[in-house]
């Protein structure tokens, strides 16, 4: 028999690494841990955040991430940042070339008042936003880190910023086909995007470049996101840009010098 | 091998696999692609599933007679496959048991489920007492929305549901959905017979499966799905990849369902 999901090359668009403040056992926090999680599901290749970007500090974070996956060529590096008004994190010119001189090809934000508390609208996190876009850098961001009206407007001011909704719940099409209808950067990491059909109905309308796998480890399994990508009635073409091809398209895309 | 049938997108053979919670039509909140029921039975094909157990969201919203005759012309075309959940409404106990005996004799249909947050009414109330009084006389199966601390339909609720009806079988839709509800839904069926586990979520916890078949055992353990709300794909992909034995799946994605449903005389021949 052979596995369908072998041939896809999967790239997890949605992962973090390193201990969280509230884990479970079966959690895959280390480097080993999270590696051989992607060996069950054959998964080659993850796009990781470290934990303490995200629950502590991103300066603080960012650099431990780079030292827990230096020798693992599987998991690429993203940073969290942040606008730089306070002088707590590296303004844009300077943020975007350091990430790209460390290998550091995409970003995140939590800009939620739970967790990192800024704005991503211009007022706030502008002049960050047009240097990620300047170089192309992929921004990755959780859906309920966001309302609707920020993603138009970060979508709206950015046309060559890629924006990666990642977390996206089965409940958001109403809002997401207005979005894909005026943006063609905005794409939808799919490991809770599970409504029955919905993969289908989305690459029927508007194509699968916009859609990419993630599993959201540590926290979910990934078994759910590779069944549905595996069983989705849509061609094999398809199936396999979601997997990985649409994310290491965008990585690709980054703009060094 | 179970995972190997899902690694190459085959259906699943040669086991039964029946799924315990489904609906027909649509839902306010969201847009829905995959709604009709063509489209439900093409999925079933697809995935291997044998046996849907569907009830109508109509039903869990604002009309249930209009939803169970929807949902009985529904059984009735597709005899060999769905098998009907007949909703009511605590908001109107008078008409339970009428409305759960003109199903019967119309269409068949012999399970119960219920919705108690959309309608906004705690499963331990007055209203649903009609329906649970008959669950416990017939042994019916009900299954229930569930939900982590919600006032109207908390796991914890379920310990006097089964405490004053032991011989109603209930069916916790997905087991609370969060870590702290799945935490609740294990608790409350580990201490009360007659109460078992729905896989069917959005929430994908890692090792959840496993925690569930190493605190209630295998038994108690019931593959759903929520088409076509959600996706099956979503939760067989959970089982099939989960550190389990295979017999125990086997367990979880049919055979426990329909010694429940053969107990009880829910499945039609």
């Amino acid at each position: 028999m052979t596995s369908r999901i072998a041939k896809l090359e999967l790239f997890d668009a949605n992962c973090m690494l390193g201990r969280i403040i509230a884990p479970k056992p079966e959690f895959p926090l280390s480097v080993d841990a999270l590696v051989a999680t992607m060996d069950d599901f054959e998964i080659g290749e993850a796009l990781v955040y470290h934990a303490s970007s995200k629950e502590f500090h991103p300066a603080d974070g960012n650099r431990l991430l780079l030292e827990e996956i230096a020798s693992c060529r599987r998991l690429h590096a993203m940073w969290v940042v942040m606008p730089s008004h306070t002088g707590e994190f590296p303004g844009g010119p300077g943020l975007v070339d350091e990430m790209l001189a460390r290998g550091v090809r995409a970003a995140r934000v939590f800009p939620h008042p739970d967790l990192h508390n800024f704005s991503l609208r211009a007022w706030c996190s502008g002049e960050l936003l047009a240097w990620l876009e300047r170089r192309r850098v992929p921004l990755f961001v959780d859906q309920e880190q966001l309302d609707w009206d920020t993603v138009h407007e970060l979508c709206a001011g950015h046309p060559a910023l890629p924006v990666v909704l990642t977390n996206v719940n089965y409940r958001v099409d109403r809002y997401l086909y207005a979005l894909w209808e005026k943006f063609a950067n905005l794409h939808v990491e799919i490991s809770s995007y599970c409504g029955h059909r919905q993969i289908e109905a989305a690459v029927e309308r508007f194509g699968a470049d916009r859609l990419l796998f993630g599993t959201r480890l540590p926290y979910f399994t990934p078994g759910s996101a590779v069944a549905m990508l595996s069983y989705a009635a849509i061609g094999d073409g398809d199936r396999k840009r979601i997997a990985g091809d649409n994310l290491r398209r965008l990585l690709e895309g980054v703009v060094k010098r | 091998m179970i995972v190997d049938r899902v690694k190459s997108a085959l259906p699943i053979e040669g086991i039964p696999v029946f799924d315990c919670h489904g609906h027909l039509g649509r839902w306010p909140l969201t847009h829905m692609p995959g709604h009709t029921i063509e489209a439900t039975i093409a999925t079933l094909d697809r995935l291997g599933i044998d046996r849907l157990c569907l009830s109508p969201f109509w039903g869990c919203f604002c009309d249930f007679v209009r939803g169970n005759d929807a949902l009985g012309a529904a059984v009735a075309r597709y005899s060999d496959r769905l098998i009907g959940q007949i909703t009511v409404n605590p908001h109107y106990p008078d008409e339970i048991v009428p409305e759960i005996e003109r199903c019967r004799r119309l269409y068949g249909v012999r399970m119960l489920k219920i919705h108690p947050f959309c309608h906004d009414y705690p499963v331990d109330g007055d209203g649903y007492r009609p329906l649970w009084e008959y669950a416990d006389q017939t042994g019916t199966v009900v299954l229930s929305h569930t939900w982590d601390s919600d006032k109207t339909c908390s796991p914890e609720l379920f310990a006097t549901i089964a405490a004053r009806y032991p011989r109603a079988r209930v069916i916790l839709a997905h087991a609370g959905g969060t870590q702290r509800g799945c935490r609740q839904a294990i608790d409350v069926v580990k201490k009360h017979g007659g109460l078992y586990l729905d896989t069917a979520t959005s929430h994908f916890h890692v090792g959840m499966i496993e925690r569930f078949v190493r605190e209630v055992g295998a038994d108690r353990v019931l593959f759903g799905s929520d088409v076509p709300l959600l996706d099956p794909a979503a939760p067989l992909g959970r089982i099939a990849y989960a550190r389990i034995g295979e017999a125990q799946k086997e367990k979880i994605l049919g055979l426990n369902l329909r010694g429940l449903l053969d107990d009880c005389g829910g499945r039609p021949q």
